[in-house]
């Protein structure tokens, strides 16, 4: 802070003692040789690693000091280019300043401090990296450069407060066991409470349901013939693949009937399902006018052989 | 569109009447082996030529000859050897001293139907001689350009053993093949009746009971059976699937496929169902006819990767995943 004496108004209210209190700051600036000379200023650089060795899990500090005889204001520094590193990498910076005689003379000393995290075992690098400042007097701009600094990073050092392997492992052995437990238990009572939903609730027969299917989808009375055929193979096709779990999707004909033959002991079932899916096929696959009757019979057939699994179960 | 499916069935009747002939023909020397034979005709009705491949003495040459045999048309065996020359098949110009001129002399391969037995113990200067033929239909000697004759069918075949001295014949060149048939061993009963024909002291003759013009028309009909729209993009889908696994659902073959089949597996695969149509006499062609020939159009047309050759996954096992799990319409 800057303080400014009112000369005029000393001199009328303290006379003379009032003046040599007011002549001394004059007097002593007076006295100060840089100033007066104003000349260059010289700032020394040093730039070191606090340890050659340090371990893989503590940082490493690198600090640059530069040091002169004269004001901390006298020299001005440009921001300082980071460091070019080899295995470390920057965690934080800070700076400081520090004014003080030394051998009776004002001396400043700034300080550049940087963390460095090691990255691996091995040797890390510091390299040379210039510091420019401004000499306020001279109004000359200077650089230093700083040597390459060598740290060897180390196997990491044991935490003091880290908890040994087996006691971590047992705890986690322990929790994964409690974890298991309690979804096994909630698994078993989500089943339990299915099995009591599903038993609630009257189960739809298989052929009900396609009987359903049957009537909603296929009309015999369509136009549409064609479609009309392609929509009972389908729906014929899905039956046997979920009630005799005949692999329908990637089969043809022929290996349908093979695989239904193979299945049941009827050969009236058998005959008839070759007959509706043949017809299907016939009309799905030759570019012929489907026919109303052939429509209607394959209909009833395929109507008849849910109907009689319906029956067959029933018993 | 309409079809009058019954006036087309009856003509495929009429015009595959041969085909009976034919096979009993041709039975009267082979035994079983009934699954070749069906794909030979297919060959000759569906105008693609075969490759048929399998261990020695299972009777593959013998089935050509009395196939050849049974038709009433020009035959030519070749065996193919390390020495043969290109000229020793298409033929050659030969100066004739009497008029000082150059004249064409014709190889084996002007012919109706040629056996090129062990196709891979040839060069591959000789081999592609061949299948440019095959391709073409037509043979340049010099400066003149012949035609090859109707029906030509080319029946090679190779042996999957004893591979050292041999030239396998290249990608790009066993995709002209329609059909690669892999020729099985006969069952008991089948290898009992072998033995008790070849032990007789002779063999059946065979007569020839079919014209080349019975072929020719039969073709003409192969070409009139109808497919729908629905066979069609089913046989896109087969093809597709063996190039875009990922989007049919067979992410497990993405790593086991290097190249899928080339749009001549789409070609040939429609070609030779209907070719199988008219063999069950129908007019029309369903997916059964699509998957029971597709193995044999697709297996050769697969190329697998190497971590496919490691897990011991042949191209038959992609194709066998990819014809079971392709929707069939």
């Amino acid at each position: 802070m800057l303080i400014q004496f009112n000369h005029s108004h000393i001199f009328k209210n303290y006379g003379l003692i009032g003046f040599l209190f007011a002549a001394i700051p004059i007097l002593l600036r007076a006295q100060t040789p840089t100033d007066s000379l104003h000349a260059a200023v010289q700032v020394s650089m040093s730039a070191t690693a606090a340890l050659e060795e340090v371990p893989l899990n503590r940082f490493a500090a690198y600090t640059i000091k530069l040091k002169w005889q004269g004001r901390l204001s006298a020299i001005e520094f440009n921001p300082p280019e980071l460091p070019q590193l080899s295995n470390f990498k920057i965690a934080g910076s800070a700076s400081s300043n520090w004014v003080g005689v030394e051998n009776g003379q004002p001396t400043s000393i700034k300080t550049f401090e940087y963390s460095l995290r090691p990255e691996g075992l091995g040797m890390g690098y510091v390299d040379g990296m210039r510091v420019s400042y401004l000499d306020k007097l001279t109004g000359e701009q200077h650089s230093l450069y700083t040597s390459r600094v060598g740290i060897k990073v180390v196997d990491p050092v044991a935490e003091p407060d880290e908890a040994p392997l087996g006691l971590a492992l047992t705890v986690g052995l322990l929790l994964c066991a409690g974890l298991a437990i309690l979804v096994f238990q909630m698994e078993a009572r989500a089943k339990k409470k299915a099995a009591a939903q599903l038993a609630a609730t009257a189960v739809k027969p298989l052929e009900e349901e396609f009987l359903e299917e049957l009537k909603n989808t296929v009309n015999i009375n369509t136009t549409e013939l064609k479609e009309a055929f392609a929509l009972l193979s389908k729906l014929l096709r899905r039956y046997l693949n979920r009630r005799y779990e005949i692999p329908v999707q990637g089969i043809s004909t022929q290996e349908v009937v093979a695989a239904f033959r193979n299945l049941t002991s009827s050969d009236e079932q058998t005959t008839h399902i070759e007959e509706i899916l043949q017809t299907c096929d016939l009309f799905k696959f030759s570019g012929e006018a489907g026919e109303p009757a052939r429509l209607a019979r394959v209909y009833a057939l395929t109507e008849n052989f849910l109907q009689m699994n319906r029956r067959n179960d029933a018993r | 569109m309409h079809v009058d499916i019954q006036a087309l069935n009856e003509k495929i009747r009429r015009e595959s009447a041969f085909v009976e002939k034919l096979n009993r023909e041709v039975a009267k020397v082979i035994v079983g082996q009934k699954y070749m034979i069906e794909r030979l005709m297919i060959g000759l009705l569906g105008n693609g030529h075969v490759l048929l491949e399998g261990v020695p003495g299972l009777a593959k040459t013998l089935a050509v000859k009395t196939l050849s045999a049974a038709i009433q048309t020009k035959f030519q065996r070749i065996q193919f050897t390390p020495d043969l020359l290109p000229a020793d098949l298409i033929g050659t110009l030969i100066y004739d001293q009497r008029n000082g001129q150059f004249t064409t002399k014709k190889g084996p391969i002007f012919s109706n139907l040629i056996l090129a037995d062990e196709i891979n113990r040839s060069p591959a200067k000789v081999q592609s001689a061949l299948l440019e033929a095959m391709m073409e239909r037509q043979v340049t000697i010099g400066e003149n350009t012949f035609k090859l004759d109707d029906p030509f069918l080319v029946l090679a075949t190779q042996n999957p053993i004893e591979q050292e001295g041999t030239y396998p014949l290249p990608e790009a060149q066993v995709d002209r093949f329609m059909l690669k048939l892999s020729v099985g061993y006969p069952n008991k009963d089948e290898e009992l009746e072998i033995m008790r024909r070849m032990t007789r002291g002779h063999l059946e003759t065979v007569r020839p009971v079919v014209t080349p013009a019975d072929i020719v028309n039969a073709r003409n009909v192969v070409a009139e059976v109808y497919m729908d729209e629905k066979i069609e993009r089913y046989i896109v889908d087969i093809v597709f699937a063996t190039r875009e696994p990922k989007k049919y659902r067979l992410e497990e073959l993405e790593d086991l496929i290097s190249y899928g089949a080339s749009p001549r597996a789409s070609i040939f695969l429609a070609q030779a169902a209907k070719a199988h149509a008219f063999l069950r006499g129908r007019g029309y062609v369903t997916p059964e006819d699509v998957r029971a020939i597709g193995l044999d159009v697709l297996r050769h047309r697969i190329i697998i990767t190497y971590e496919a050759e490691a897990e011991e996954k042949t191209s038959e096992y992609v194709v066998g995943q990819v014809l079971s799990r392709i929707e069939v319409p």
